[in-house]
């Protein structure tokens, strides 16, 4: 994943500009920034949300701003698992079904079976049934951490996953986070200006 | 779990936001589905029994009730003509009538009217005798196949009729002898199968009160209490079979043809069921000219019975407007029902975009959840309007005779489907524009 040269303006104010980085293929790396300083916009960036003003974002071989909207939404649903700092969820569906959900948008052919296991690692499997109010906030977080990363994408992206947890439960994401992208031999990047979390990643992106 | 299962679980989800949406666009396509139904129905009974009986000749009165007298048996007659009156008409020699069909009425028995005819009348109706035989002497009677079915009638049972065409009446004859049932027929699902026939005489006979109490006495096999045994006491009693039999063949001869009855002219006869030989400018003069020159009436039950349905219409028009107001007040229910669970479900649509979900999913989403509102209402409906068809069928069989299937089903019900379906995706229409519109990030950034 690289991004050169990007610029992005929101309506009526004025551009804000990011410095070019590349983040190797398995590799991990935290996007560090005050509160207003444009993290959450570069997250929109590299997962094709919004499209940069000027300048070219590479993920995975491909240049996502030169993708049509429907390409960047089945390209996104494919490579990218994404988890944000609150949890949402299809209300109607159980949680099991809301795993099985983003699988069948990412085009990807999972069993029952890989999903249970995959609630069960997350220590969550008695929920499959729930619907997600029913659960605590810690479980629906797990939930979507689950959600993300059922269908093997290469890159797991988290918006400030930690900001609302104390610090025994901010260590156990990050660890959950990063094993599972190890496992999935994926890259992970947290957007994130929690410095509790910093000593766990070698790459830091500052905005 | 594809766009329009998830759809389905958004709608279950919560029943309740969807409940009035639902009952209302029910309570629309039923409405509509049952005047559907019923006037399919309704037409189709009356049109069935039309049997090529271009001209009805009765009593003066009303010619509508002419017509649904004799030959609905649904109204009570307007009088009787005298067979003196009626005789050229009987004439099968007549230049214009192919085929006269005496009609005398004036008793019923639990509802259903014991007829005076001529055996020509099964032919109009193509029907024929189905078990046992046709009536050889008056007090002998033929059952239609309903009242055989209904009243559990059987060849050999005897049973004495009341005075008066409709149910209720309660007045029954205290003449001895009870008419008997020597033959029932084919079901024709025309109005003969609710009607008991019988020989024109058989009539005269039960109004000839001193005619009547000159006959001996015969028990009942059907309905007789305590009250009539009673009653009766002083009479002696028969119960042999052949000894009935031969009671039976002492009454008087069937007139079976038109020239028999034209040798009772001192009698009358309710009306006359006429079919021409050919329609056209002779038979219209001749029919202004009994209403002109004669003290009877001359109906053409085509021509009455459009009356009839135009008078209708009119109603019918009315209730059709009320059930469109529904369906429309409906849709409007759906539309804000999306529009306002769309609001509430933005970060959930967001979502959907995150894993994938390409803007146009989105749209066939709400779009689905609009259809799925509609089918399941026009479902419901339908149903309803059947089951109301069904209740309504109830009544019209115990006040009227006639019988309704509400398992029939007409092919306009699928444009009412087709109707609903397309009004369940015009509102969603813009809710699910909105979706498609969703501005993703500004939803995630909140």
């Amino acid at each position: 994943m690289e991004w050169k040269g990007v610029k992005y303006a929101y309506e009526n104010e004025k551009p804000i500009s990011f410095d070019d980085y590349k983040i190797n293929d398995g590799e991990n790396a935290l996007i560090l920034g005050a509160s207003g300083s444009g993290k959450t916009t570069l997250m929109h960036l590299l997962c094709g949300l919004l499209k940069p003003t000027v300048g070219t974002i590479t993920v995975n071989g491909k240049s996502i701003e030169k993708l049509s909207s429907e390409e960047t939404d089945i390209f996104r649903g494919e490579n990218m698992g994404i988890i944000f700092q609150k949890s949402f969820f299809v209300k109607s569906l159980t949680v099991l079904e809301n795993i099985l959900l983003a699988c069948q948008f990412a085009g990807y052919q999972s069993s029952k079976g890989e999903a249970r296991e995959i609630l069960k690692e997350l220590q969550i499997l008695e929920q499959e049934n729930k619907y997600p109010h029913q659960l605590s906030v810690g479980q629906q977080q797990r939930a979507s951490i689950a959600r993300a990363i059922i269908h093997k994408p290469k890159y797991i992206l988290a918006d400030e996953p930690t900001a609302a947890l104390d610090d025994n439960n901010c260590m156990k994401v990050i660890d959950l986070l990063l094993n599972q992208a190890k496992e999935n031999n994926a890259s992970l990047l947290v957007v994130t200006h929690d410095n509790r979390i910093m000593d766990r990643f070698d790459n830091k992106f500052k905005v | 779990m594809n766009i329009f299962k998830l759809a389905y679980r958004n709608i279950i989800f919560q029943p309740l936001n969807v409940l009035l949406s639902l009952v209302l666009f029910a309570l629309g396509t039923g409405l509509i589905a049952f005047i559907l139904l019923l006037n399919t129905q309704v037409q189709q009974k009356f049109e069935n029994n039309l049997a090529n009986i271009n001209l009805i000749i009765g009593a003066k009165g009303s010619p509508l009730q002419l017509v649904l007298c004799n030959m609905y048996h649904i109204d009570v007659p307007t009088g009787n003509i005298n067979l003196k009156e009626a005789a050229p008409f009987l004439n099968p020699k007549h230049p214009l009538i192919k085929k006269a069909y005496p009609i005398s009425l004036g008793d019923s028995y639990e509802g259903y009217r014991v007829v005076g005819s001529t055996p020509d009348l099964l032919n109009a109706y193509e029907t024929k005798i189905g078990s046992g035989r046709l009536w050889k002497h008056d007090m002998e009677v033929v059952l239609g196949a309903t009242v055989a079915r209904e009243l559990h009638l059987h060849i050999g049972d005897r049973f004495h009729s009341s005075h008066g065409v409709t149910q209720g009446d309660d007045l029954e004859h205290d003449h001895a002898l009870p008419f008997r049932v020597v033959g029932i027929l084919e079901s024709s699902n025309s109005v003969l199968d609710q009607l008991i026939l019988t020989n024109t005489g058989s009539l005269w006979l039960v109004h000839d009160h001193n005619a009547a109490d000159s006959l001996p006495f015969i028990e009942t096999t059907v309905g007789g209490d305590e009250h009539h045994h009673d009653h009766y006491h002083n009479h002696d009693e028969v119960v042999d079979e052949p000894e009935i039999e031969a009671i039976y063949a002492q009454l008087p001869t069937a007139t079976n043809t038109n020239a028999g009855l034209l040798e009772h002219l001192d009698e009358e006869i309710t009306a006359l069921l006429i079919t021409f030989r050919a329609n056209n400018f002779k038979t219209l003069s001749m029919s202004r000219a009994i209403n002109e020159n004669t003290n009877m009436l001359a109906a053409s039950p085509a021509y009455e019975l459009n009356r009839m349905y135009d008078m209708m219409g009119s109603s019918e028009q009315i209730l059709r407007m009320i059930a469109l107001v529904i369906v429309i007040v409906s849709a409007i229910s759906i539309f804000l029902m999306l529009f306002n669970s769309l609001r509430e479900r933005t970060p959930e649509l967001a979502l959907l975009r995150v894993m994938g979900a390409t803007p146009s999913k989105l749209f066939g989403l709400l779009l689905s959840e609009g259809i799925i509102i509609a089918i399941l209402g026009s479902i419901l409906g339908l149903t309803l309007a059947h089951v109301a068809f069904g209740i309504a069928a109830n009544w019209l069989q115990t006040e009227y005779q006639y019988s309704f299937d509400m398992l029939v089903f007409v092919k306009e019900e699928i444009y009412i489907f087709v109707a609903g379906f397309i009004i369940g995706i015009l509102a969603a229409l813009i809710p699910a524009f909105r979706a498609l519109k969703l501005d993703v990030p500004s939803v995630l950034s909140k």
